[in-house]
């Protein structure tokens, strides 16, 4: 047809427009021969990859399975470990087996789990993870450090306590985890120098970990946690003196109402809540006036919990505020720790007056609500 | 005694049937929730052990069905995750006999079987 083409261009002088037209035509075909013959390939290759890899992941399956149960084959204890000696040196079927002994440590617990840590050791896995610590990518880089922690690798904590405060936070994330899973309590020293925030739900997950350790802990290191200058490791501070009800750190959680930062201040207020003494009501009281809306409003929560009739007479002060919220929960509060209940309200002049005076209507039918469920109850 | 188990964690399930066939128990194994239904219905196993978590049909689904079709001759144990324990009380709630928790230990798994290796009534 090209040639057919050439001629005609030769006979006529100039080239019509339907030939560029068969031109394009053939270019695209062969393109899309090509495209063809690629993705073709490409399938194969990629199907060749997925069969290979469902041979390995049999092979690691069968490995870990005789490892779990080799104490019940007597026979092929050494047997499947000197199999994978050599089976690890290649590189995917490493990566398989790694995470199938991960999948099946998260999943089986006691001496069978044991048995699968020390073929782990064996296989020398762990030096690979602790080369994936050394990666340029965070996501492998958090992956070592995850592996290291699932395997409870508890030799090398000093080589993930640098990762604590990681610039990024993904990898802080796993190191922080890993340090915690690995030594309970004693692992949080790296709040002595984290500079980076922990942030709320990094701290929950922590204090989830740490639930793991039953045994009696020192909370040596936490008054220094409660001056630190990152704001965040006070809160968390907060939140482990809070669960482990330590009354002996009263006064410095009372200090830390005085921090600039309000969300410091608020977890103080919460923390209050749970370890108050005969002062905390006179400490909050006094600070009550500083604070913003939302701390008010929690400070008289706590109130509601720990305060008595002679803490009434100071909230009379800010009744006559502009903050519907602020009156309701004052309302509410006095109602709860009076021992006049509602009568006490009366004392305040505009009591009559919107909307006070619906306020009023809706705390009674609160009482009235909770009065007929202790009943009932 | 025979026993199904659903569990879709292909290791897990080999881990699970070389344990229970060690014990001397037929084992019927499956990775998918569906299959273990259609399964039960047609070997009539005396125990179901159901991981909560399954493809097309959930361990809950699994224990609603056999409770209600087979309830005085199959028992069934349920396989949870960490922290599902409201999933555990629904099982519970529609007939579950026990439940072991993830991760958890073969010994103990084949221990708690054994319970049920008691005839039952038919």
């Amino acid at each position: 047809m090209l040639l057919g083409i050439k001629f005609t261009h030769q006979l006529t002088g100039h080239f019509p427009a339907i030939h560029y037209l068969y031109i394009v035509i053939i270019v695209c075909l062969v393109l899309m021969i090509l495209a063809i013959a690629f993705i073709g390939v490409y399938i194969s290759i990629k199907n060749r990859k997925r069969k290979k890899d469902i041979k390995r992941k049999n092979v690691a399956d069968n490995l870990i399975q005789r490892v779990l149960f080799s104490d019940e084959e007597q026979n092929n204890t050494d047997k499947p470990r000197y199999k994978g000696y050599k089976l690890v040196r290649d590189a995917n079927f490493r990566r398989i087996l790694t995470a199938e002994i991960l999948s099946a440590r998260k999943n089986i617990s006691g001496a069978s789990a044991e048995r699968l840590k020390q073929m782990y050791e064996e296989l020398h896995l762990e030096k690979h993870a602790l080369l994936n610590t050394d990666s340029r990518y965070w996501h492998i880089k958090a992956k070592g450090l995850q592996e290291l922690a699932i395997m409870e690798m508890r030799d090398y904590v000093d080589i993930i306590i640098p990762y604590a405060d990681h610039p990024n936070e993904l990898v802080r994330i796993e190191a922080q985890a890993a340090i915690v899973k690995l030594q309970g309590y004693k692992g949080l020293l790296f709040l002595d120098t984290v500079t980076y925030p922990v942030s709320d739900w990094q701290q929950i997950k922590l204090l989830h970990e740490l639930s793991n350790f039953q045994e009696n802990q020192s909370f040596v290191n936490i008054e220094s946690w409660l001056q630190s200058a990152n704001y965040s490791v006070i809160i968390f501070a907060m939140r482990i003196a809070s669960n482990n009800h330590l009354f002996n750190i009263h006064d410095n959680i009372m200090a830390c109402m005085d921090h600039e930062e309000p969300r410091v201040r608020l977890r103080a207020i919460q923390t209050l809540n749970e370890i108050y003494t005969e002062h905390t009501t006179d400490g909050l009281k006094k600070r009550f006036a500083f604070e913003t809306h939302h701390n008010q409003i929690a400070i008289l929560k706590v109130l509601q919990t720990i305060g008595t009739e002679r803490d009434v007479t100071f909230m009379f002060d800010y009744l006559d505020n502009d903050n519907n919220e602020l009156r309701l929960t004052l309302i509410r509060t006095i109602a709860t720790i009076s021992d006049q209940k509602l009568q006490a309200l009366e004392k305040f002049p505009r009591i009559k007056e919107a909307p006070w005076a619906e306020m009023m209507m809706q705390i009674k039918g609160e009482i009235e609500k909770y009065e007929l469920a202790n009943i009932n109850f | 005694m025979r026993i199904l188990v659903a569990e879709d964690d292909q290791l897990i399930l080999k881990t699970l049937e070389f344990r229970l066939r060690k014990d001397g128990h037929e084992v019927i194994a499956t990775q998918d929730g569906r299959e273990a239904l259609r399964k039960i219905d047609e070997l009539l196993p005396d125990l179901v052990i159901t991981d909560i978590m399954m493809p097309f049909a959930s361990g809950l689904e699994i224990t609603s069905a056999v409770k209600e079709k087979y309830p005085d001759r199959m028992h069934v144990i349920v396989i949870s995750g960490m922290g599902q324990e409201n999933v555990v009380l629904e099982a519970f709630q529609l007939g579950a006999d026990d439940y072991i928790t993830k991760p958890f230990s073969p010994v103990e798994l084949s221990i708690r079987v054994k319970r049920f290796a008691i005839p039952v009534k038919i």
